[in-house]
């Protein structure tokens, strides 16, 4: 079954910073089903964020710096990501490296802080933001189907 | 005084890339041992990352501030292949600055090979080049560094088994 418009309206509110509106929407997501389509399509709308942000650049530095600030920015959250993952999953989009290794529940905590930081940084406009969704939602649709 | 001025040159070598570390580290280990050498070597340079880290945030620091720095000081050093482990030199920068309990549970390999990508960082930030790199060497490093030796040495042997 490919992604519902609630789960994307989920992610919606998140990336638009309603949380209460989030957070009541992911509450219904209560088979084990609908929570890994949810998780499927933070992780590719994580991946559509860095391709966006890093342009295909495989630049070790620039991801670096990046993770550093973006960890810097909430420091009571930034202390809770081990950088070296969050650099590895972010380059894994330039490099194509295996990323297999990192727990799903560490993939899941840097996707979510990551995405939020990378689509903030983006200053999508309404129209931009449902682009970028409409993506994102295609992209989960693709993995789940495969 | 442990820190003779061998001490001083073999670091200072290290920090500029000027002069003959290795025969310099070569000349320490015959003349002091491999092991009392190290440990005199390797309390030299953590002084030094004491200095500069407290230097860099006179006012204390925040914990963005150690992310910030440390994330710099390994993008600089990435270009070149070095790997530093960020969350081992985020621990000694705060150990630096103070919190002794932040290094308790690093690996002290991870933090050795943070050391010195951190303190050529800290260097340059605070604007101290390589002819400047003496002065600061011998008139706030030394001093620093030998009381933290004199106060090993006076140390127990169970206080330091117990440390």
């Amino acid at each position: 079954m490919p992604v519902t418009d609630d789960e994307v309206a989920a992610l919606r509110a998140y990336l638009r910073g309603n949380q209460a509106l989030q957070q009541e929407l992911y509450g219904r997501m209560t088979t084990p089903a609908a929570r890994a389509r949810y998780s499927a399509l933070v992780a590719a709308a994580f991946f559509e964020a860095v391709d966006r942000r890093f342009g295909g650049r495989d630049s070790a530095s620039e991801v670096i710096e990046y993770v550093a600030d973006v960890r810097a920015r909430v420091p009571e959250v930034g202390q809770e990501i081990d950088p070296s993952p969050a650099e590895r999953l972010i380059s894994r989009v330039m490099t194509g490296a295996d990323t297999s290794d990192i727990a799903g529940r560490t993939k899941g905590k840097i996707f979510i802080v990551f995405l939020m930081a990378l689509v903030s940084d983006a200053q999508y406009d309404d129209v931009q933001l449902e682009a970028f969704l409409a993506e994102a939602r295609k992209t989960a649709d693709d993995g789940l189907e495969a | 005084m442990d820190i003779t001025s061998e001490y001083v040159a073999a670091l200072r070598s290290c920090l500029t890339g000027e002069g003959d570390y290795s025969g310099l580290s070569a000349g320490l280990q015959a003349r002091d041992g491999g092991d009392r050498s190290a440990r005199i070597f390797l309390a030299f340079a953590g002084a030094a990352l004491r200095c500069a880290a407290r230097r860099r945030f006179p006012e204390g620091y925040t914990d963005a501030d150690v992310v910030r720095l440390v994330g710099h000081t390994r993008a600089r050093f990435a270009e070149d292949g070095y790997e530093v482990d960020p969350l081992a030199a985020e621990a000694i920068v705060r150990d630096a600055l103070g919190d002794t309990a932040a290094t308790a549970h690093q690996d002290g390999l991870a933090m050795g090979t943070a050391l010195f990508p951190l303190l050529l960082d800290l260097l340059d930030q605070e604007g101290i080049t390589a002819d400047q790199v003496d002065d600061f060497l011998t008139t706030e490093v030394v001093p620093l560094a030998e009381a933290w030796l004199a106060r090993e040495k006076s140390a127990s042997p169970s206080d330091r088994a117990s440390r």
